[in-house]
C-alpha cells in the first residue's frame, strides 16, 4: 500500500500523505496514462500479471480496494 | 564518465528534438514553424495598459525566451540564452477588437490569422494579442514557439503571469531565469538498443500502407485552420460517464481517440485507399511529479502510435480495445522511454536532416493524423485584474505531413475539441461535419464495453 501510495503521489504531484486511500483513483486527478503507468509499475514491482486477470472498473474503487486485489492475484 | 553540463547553456532533451526536427519540416512543407495559441477568455474589459506592462516585465525575468537553438562541441544541441532580456527585440503585444455580439466563431477567425501570421515570423518564442470584443468579453490569445514550450508548460507560464499581472506572486514562485539539464551524452549502448526496439515497432507500425489525406501541392499559399467544438459542463460529465462505460478503467484518451478514428475513416476512405490502415501519433504529457509545478519551458511529452486495422474501422467498441491493448503493451516494452532514448541519439543530426530521415523511413507518410488530450489546464487563477476567466481554448499548428489532428483540453471541467487542419486538405464542410459527428458520437449512449 505504502509503494502504491507513494507511486501515485508522484503521478499527481502531490505528497504521499496527501493521497486518499479511500477514494476512486480518477477523482485523485490520474488520468488515462497515469493508470496505464500505475499498472505496470505494480507488475513490475509485484511480478503479476495484473492486466490479463480481468481486472474491473471497480478494481479501482480506491487504493485500499487495489491493494486487496494485488493481494488477491499474487495468491493465486 | 562525466557528463557534459553547464550553468550556461540548456541542453535539448529528445522530445525537444523530435519537436525541432517536427517545425523544420513543417517550415519546409507549408512556410510555418509549430507554434500553438492559447486562448483565454475573460469577462469583461480588463485594463489592457495594465495586462501589457505586466507582460513585458514578466517575460523580461527569462532571458532564454530570446534566445535560440545551437550546438555544442559535444554535438549536443542547446538553447544558448543570453544574460538578459534584449530590450530591441520587444515581445509582440498585439490589440485587436470585435464587436459586440461577435460569435466564438469570429473569435476563431481572429485567432486563425494570428497563428497564420506569426507561425510565418521566425525568431521570436511568445506572443499576446488582445481581442476585446465590445465591453463584455476580451480574448487573450498567447502565441508560444514548440521549441521552447509544451502544452502544459505554456498553461502554467500563464498561470505564474496572471499571478504576476494580479500582484501575487513572489519571487519565490519564479523558476531560476537560467535553464540548466545535462546534455545526456552517457549509456550509448542503451540508447542504441532503444533505437532499435523503436525501429521494430515502427516498422510494425508503418506495415502496408497507411491512409492519409494529400496535402494541397500550394500548400505554402494555404493557411492553418481551426474547427471548434464545445461541451457544456453537464455534457462534459455525460463524455466522462460515457468514456468509464466503454473504456473502463482506462477512461477518457482511449474513448475519446476511437471515437475519433471512428469518425474520420469514412473521410479517409473516400479519398484515398479503402483498404489502408491508419496510424495516429499521439503526444501526451509525462505523468506529473512535483517538479512539474515549476517547468514552464521545454517540452516533457512523450509519443505513443496506435494502428488501427481496417476492419475495426466502424466499430467504436472494437477501436477502444484496440487503443487499450496497444496503450498497455507499448507501456509495458517501456516505448515512451524508449523514444526518448532514441530522440537522444538522433540530436547528432540536424533538425534538417532528422526530418528527412523521418520521411525516408515513413514513405512520407507520418501518420494519418494527430491526436492530443491533455488534462484539466494548469491556469487555476480564477480572475485577472477582477476580471473572470471564463473559458480556455488550445490552437496548434499540426506539424505536415498530416497536417490534420484533433486537440481535446479541459479547463473548469469543461472540454473543448479543435480540428486543426491545413486549408486543402479538408473542405470547410467536410471539416464541420467530422465535428459535429465527432460531438454526436462523445455524446451518444454507448452500445457496450469494451474494456
Amino acid at each position: 500500500m505504502l509503494k502504491l501510495r507513494a507511486h501515485v503521489a508522484m503521478l499527481i504531484g502531490t505528497g504521499s500523505e496527501q493521497v486518499a486511500t479511500d477514494r476512486p483513483l480518477h477523482l485523485l486527478g490520474l488520468d488515462s496514462m497515469g493508470f496505464v503507468d500505475l499498472l505496470v509499475f505494480i507488475e513490475k514491482q509485484f511480478d503479476l500479471s495484473l492486466m490479463s486477470s480481468g481486472l474491473a472498473q471497480d478494481d479501482f474503487a480506491s487504493l485500499e480496494v487495489l491493494t486487496q486485489r494485488i493481494v488477491q492475484t499474487a495468491q493465486t | 564518465m562525466k557528463v557534459p553540463s553547464s550553468r550556461n547553456k540548456r541542453y535539448l532533451s529528445g522530445a525537444d528534438w523530435c519537436i525541432a526536427a517536427l517545425s523544420q519540416g513543417t517550415a519546409e512543407t507549408t512556410g510555418r514553424r509549430c507554434v500553438f495559441q492559447i486562448a483565454l477568455f475573460l469577462e469583461g474589459a480588463p485594463d489592457l495598459d495594465r495586462l501589457a506592462a505586466a507582460f513585458k516585465t514578466y517575460c523580461d525575468r527569462f532571458p532564454l525566451l530570446w534566445g535560440g537553438p545551437a550546438r555544442c562541441w559535444c554535438l549536443a544541441p542547446y538553447w544558448k540564452s543570453p544574460a538578459a532580456a534584449d530590450a530591441g527585440r520587444p515581445i509582440h503585444i498585439g490589440r485587436g477588437t470585435l464587436p459586440e455580439g461577435a460569435t466564438q466563431a469570429d473569435v476563431v477567425r481572429q485567432i486563425e490569422a494570428l497563428t497564420n501570421r506569426h507561425a510565418a515570423k521566425r525568431g521570436w518564442r511568445t506572443a499576446l494579442d488582445f481581442l476585446q470584443v465590445g465591453a463584455s468579453e476580451c480574448v487573450l490569445v498567447f502565441s508560444f514557439d514548440h521549441n521552447l514550450f509544451d502544452a502544459v508548460g505554456a498553461e502554467t507560464f500563464i498561470n505564474l503571469y496572471f499571478r504576476h499581472a494580479n500582484g501575487e506572486a513572489g519571487d519565490a514562485e519564479f523558476p531560476p531565469a537560467r535553464q540548466t539539464a545535462s546534455a545526456q551524452l552517457d549509456q550509448w549502448s542503451q540508447k542504441f538498443k532503444s533505437g532499435q526496439k523503436i525501429n521494430r515497432m515502427m516498422r510494425r507500425l508503418a506495415e502496408g500502407a497507411t491512409s492519409w489525406l494529400a496535402l494541397p501541392h500550394d500548400a505554402r499559399q494555404r493557411p492553418f485552420r481551426f474547427r471548434t467544438v464545445t461541451f457544456s459542463a453537464e455534457e462534459s460529465r455525460q463524455i466522462q460517464t460515457r468514456a468509464f462505460a466503454v473504456a473502463g478503467y482506462l477512461m477518457f484518451t482511449p474513448y475519446v481517440l476511437a471515437t475519433a478514428a471512428a469518425v474520420f475513416r469514412p473521410l479517409f476512405s473516400k479519398r484515398e485507399e479503402p483498404d489502408a490502415h491508419f496510424v495516429v501519433s499521439v503526444s501526451t504529457d509525462k505523468p506529473k511529479s512535483a517538479v512539474r509545478n515549476t517547468h514552464l519551458f521545454f517540452n516533457d511529452l512523450s509519443f505513443l502510435y496506435f494502428r488501427f486495422p481496417v476492419e475495426a474501422a466502424a466499430d467504436r467498441n472494437a477501436l477502444a480495445g484496440i487503443v487499450r491493448d496497444q496503450l498497455m503493451s507499448q507501456a509495458k516494452e517501456g516505448a515512451p522511454a524508449a523514444i526518448e532514448d532514441a530522440n537522444l541519439l538522433m540530436r547528432i543530426f540536424p533538425a534538417r536532416a532528422y526530418w528527412k530521415f523521418l520521411m525516408l523511413f515513413y514513405r512520407n507518410r507520418l501518420a494519418s493524423f494527430g491526436f492530443t488530450c491533455l488534462g484539466e489546464s494548469a491556469v487555476r487563477v480564477p480572475a485577472v485584474l477582477g476580471c473572470r476567466v471564463r473559458d480556455q481554448i488550445h490552437f496548434p499548428v499540426i506539424p505536415t505531413p498530416p497536417g490534420i489532428g484533433l486537440i481535446l483540453s479541459r479547463s473548469g471541467g469543461v472540454y473543448h475539441a479543435v480540428l486543426s487542419y491545413i486549408e486543402g486538405i479538408l473542405t470547410e464542410e467536410e471539416a464541420a461535419r467530422l465535428m459535429a459527428s465527432f460531438r454526436a458520437r462523445l455524446l451518444e449512449e454507448p452500445a457496450g464495453r469494451s474494456c
